[in-house]
């Protein structure tokens, strides 16, 4: 098993580097068949990267406890789901899922039908190669998933895996979270690879959009599957803590937000060809720069991948691809401001959709001048200051604010060139009814400034994009003749695109609506004996019993709470504390009863002999509308994609032609 | 003697009016939570107040320092004597810390300008290319219902692409 496992890495590593090498002869001897051999190599590697994945796995379900990093992570008594899920719960085996990941994506884009007699082609792929190569070389050298312990230190029994990680959560959140990450790496070769060749036309963008909206939506549902486990695993800080991990994929996310959109101008009016570029390879820079801050552990993080020297070769790799990025772009600086498109005037969609690519670009630096600025005041003025909530939810609330209202803008104003009049009859009602809105919430007791403007701006959003959606089904209508409902759907059905489009703006604006509302949350820690009622917001909670329950080797103590909801019975939430036989630390499960206007959150904090027990109870509003809008976002982006003919057809190549391809 | 008894009997009532008036505060209160909201708690902000005893017991000596008499500022003001910067949870804005709250503004500031010189720059030169444009181009593009074009067009566009 050893032996396969380390040979698996090894040749990995040396098909790689032929790969490369080929690939990088056959482009400048135009010759064929090193071109097929490097894709040959490219397939064997997916496959060598996936016998090392599997046998990873069959050594974690079957304990097999000679190898370090299975007796590191698994334990006998582990359930098997979370003996396999171990496989990233380490450095190695995480970084070993990221190459197999890798491995996956070189060979999809090489064999691509799409990609079939592109010229493109090896060049794409030699800029993935570089990147598989390094994780082959940290696999091989630094971080080998496939070590072994020496003959008669073979420990009986594995450490087993942190309890923390064991929940669903641990199953989806790191593989969308790869997905995401590994997946920029696609659209960043396909530009990198277009300026090799000079090929300035939007054909790369054309070819990368799918992969780069694939890319994103990964990244879209890992970031919210860890805010959905992080609110219900406890200690993690609500959903979102501003964690600098969590802020390492929040980075990309938002780049890659702002790339999305400001490539419709190159592709509709041939513009901002060295932005998009800068775009993107920003993007694919800032999945490093996250790696390494995982990895190095220069930063506290409950995100703990901290191991040996590793984090230095993450900043080796990324100044390489810095400067390479860098060097490429401007070396062809001068052809890509050949034959660009102008603005035409000051208010137009496409000024607008500039302006909103630079409000994320402003938010991503005020995330990434946050995260760093601990290691910055330390080096500069001696103080290594935290940078917490309370910092990023000053700084980004008002730019995430200005984001959604230019949002509830875009959609709305013309391409071009917008007129007043056409301003006028696109916002007038939607803003009319936004102000009613505000009366409304006012004149419910909101008196902060900021929940009152937000709430506003979002309802402005919404009704923009409702208006977008209504004028589009009256405009097919009047073409086709349609009904409203045929039209409606053949409307979205043929123009999935846009129309995909603002659905993710939907589910924005319903994440936006889920936030704000939280920060109305009510908190109480009470101790109580059995028997004793407490009331909450509209909610009065009977502490009932306190009883204990056995799950394999693990003790469960939990508390039974009735739940009344404006005087009527609505059930029982359970929270529970989880005590390990193979980990010192407890846990807690926390009891949430979830409803649209508000989640009851209950949380077992302690308890005496007597059976009085401590709990902390919070009732958040409207944080399932988080949920539900990331829900819409992500199916609003899988149905912008979304194949049928059309999106079977491939954009014609123009750039210089190859003998290879 | 009975103006004596007088004074001593108002003070008294006075004292245990200002008793009965003064808020008492708990680890509950949203005060407590709202000075707390402030500290770094040895790192241990962002845990969860019902299974982390540092965090507990900043809770509970908040509200102490509330019932004492001490006022938001003088809490914050003792933290800061004892823990200096570090045990907040954001930077001072003084100092080289100041930047941390500045400069993506700044850097927000400096982007739009430079989209608004670009733009500037740009409808500028369109302008002058524009005085030799024929009347019935500039009218066009001042087209009522400009918008819904558009959703026509690209509906025609994707239908074209599917037919064709």
């Amino acid at each position: 098993m050893e032996l396969i496992g380390q040979f698996s890495i090894y040749l990995g590593f040396f098909l790689s580097v032929w790969a490369l090498i080929s690939f990088l002869i056959g482009i400048r001897k135009q010759d064929q068949r090193l071109i097929d051999s490097g894709k040959g190599a490219v397939l064997s590697i997916f496959i060598l990267a996936s016998v090392s994945t599997t046998l990873l796995l069959f050594l974690l379900g079957t304990s097999d406890f000679r190898f370090e990093y299975v007796a590191s992570y698994t334990s006998t008594d582990l359930p098997m789901v979370y003996k396999l899920v171990a496989l990233w719960a380490g450095n190695a085996g995480s970084l070993l899922l990221w190459t197999f990941f890798l491995a996956m994506y070189g060979a999809m884009v090489a064999f691509s039908k799409k990609m079939k007699k592109n010229p493109m082609t090896p060049y794409i792929v030699s800029i993935m190669l570089l990147n598989t190569i390094f994780f082959y070389f940290i696999l091989s050298f630094v971080s080998n998933p496939f070590d072994t312990f020496p003959a008669g230190e073979v420990p009986a029994e594995g450490r087993g895996l942190n309890p923390m990680l064991q929940d669903p959560g641990m199953i989806l959140h790191p593989i969308t979270l790869y997905l995401g990450y590994v997946g920029l790496v696609v659209p960043f070769a396909f530009a990198i690879a277009s300026l090799i060749m000079k090929s300035m036309d939007a054909f790369w963008v054309q070819m990368a959009r799918r992969w780069t909206i694939i890319a994103w939506a990964f990244l879209t549902m890992g970031n919210v599957i860890g805010g959905w486990w992080a609110y219900t695993e406890l200690g993690w800080g609500g959903y979102w803590a501003w964690d600098p991990v969590e802020n390492a994929s929040f980075m990309p996310w938002l780049t890659v937000t702002a790339y999305l959109h400001s490539v419709m101008i190159q592709e509709r009016k041939n513009m901002l060809k060295v932005w998009n570029l800068s775009l993107i390879i920003i993007s694919y820079l800032l999945t490093l720069f996250g790696t390494f801050l995982v990895r190095s552990g220069i930063l506290t993080s409950v995100h703990s991948f901290a191991q040996g020297n590793i984090g230095q070769y993450f900043l080796m790799f990324f100044s390489f691809m810095v400067l390479l990025s860098l060097y490429i772009l401007m070396s062809r600086y001068h052809l890509l401001r050949k034959d660009s498109g102008q603005f035409d005037s000051y208010l137009s969609k496409e000024s607008s959709f500039l302006l909103n690519n630079i409000i994320l670009l402003g938010g991503t630096f005020a995330v990434f001048w946050g995260t760093i600025f601990p290691i910055v005041s330390e080096a500069i003025a001696g103080t290594r200051v935290t940078v917490g909530v309370p910092f990023f939810n000053t700084v980004m609330s008002p730019i995430l604010l200005a984001l959604i209202f230019l949002m509830a803008i875009c959609p709305l104003i013309a391409w071009q060139r917008a007129s007043v009049k056409n301003i006028r009859d696109n916002f007038l009602i939607p803003a009319l009814i936004s102000l009613a809105v505000l009366g409304v919430i006012a004149a419910m007791g909101v008196r902060d400034a900021y929940p009152l403007i937000s709430f506003t701006v979002i309802a402005f959003a919404l009704l923009t994009h409702i208006v977008e959606f209504i004028r589009g089904t009256k405009a097919r209508q009047k073409v086709t003749k349609e009904n409203v409902a045929v039209a409606f759907g053949c409307l979205m059905y043929r123009s999935r695109r846009r129309y995909g489009g603002y659905v993710v703006h939907l589910g924005v604006i319903l994440i936006a609506f889920g936030i704000v509302g939280s920060n109305f949350d009510a908190e109480q820690l009470v101790t109580l004996q059995e028997g004793d009622t407490l009331e909450i917001e509209n909610y009065v909670l009977t502490y009932e019993s306190l009883d204990q329950r056995r799950d394999g080797l693990n003790d469960i103590v939990y508390a039974t709470i009735a739940v009344e909801k404006n005087g009527e019975d609505v059930g029982y939430v359970t929270p529970e504390r989880v005590f390990y036989a193979n980990w010192e630390e407890p846990s807690t499960n926390v009891a949430v009863r979830s409803t649209l206007v508000e989640d009851l959150y209950v949380v077992l904090s302690g308890w005496e002999e007597d059976n009085r027990a401590t709990f902390q109870i919070n009732v958040n509003p409207l944080v399932s509308w988080i949920w539900i809008g990331s829900a819409v976002l992500v199916l609003g982006s899988l149905f912008a994609i979304l194949g049928g003919r059309y999106g079977q057809s491939v954009p014609r190549y123009a750039g210089p032609q190859r003998k290879v391809h | 003697m009975i103006k004596r008894i007088v004074l001593v009997l108002v003070m008294l009532l006075t004292v245990g009016a200002n008793q009965v008036l003064a808020e008492t505060y708990d680890m509950n209160h949203e005060k407590v939570a709202e000075i707390a909201g402030h500290l770094s708690m040895e790192g241990h902000s962002e845990h969860d107040l019902a299974t982390c005893s540092t965090k507990y017991n900043y809770y509970n000596e908040i509200a102490d320092m509330l019932n004492e008499g001490y006022d938001k500022d003088e809490i914050l003001g003792e933290y800061k004597a004892m823990f200096g910067e570090e045990g907040f949870r954001s930077p001072d804005r003084r100092g080289f810390s100041l930047t941390a709250w500045v400069l993506p503004f700044v850097v927000l500031g400096a982007g739009s300008y430079a989209f608004y010189v670009r733009l500037r720059n740009n409808v500028n030169a369109q302008k002058k290319n524009g005085e030799n444009e024929p009347a019935d181009v500039k009218i066009d593009q001042d087209a009522e219902k400009r918008a819904e074009d558009d959703i026509l067009r690209s509906i025609i566009e994707e239908e074209k692409r599917k037919h064709f």
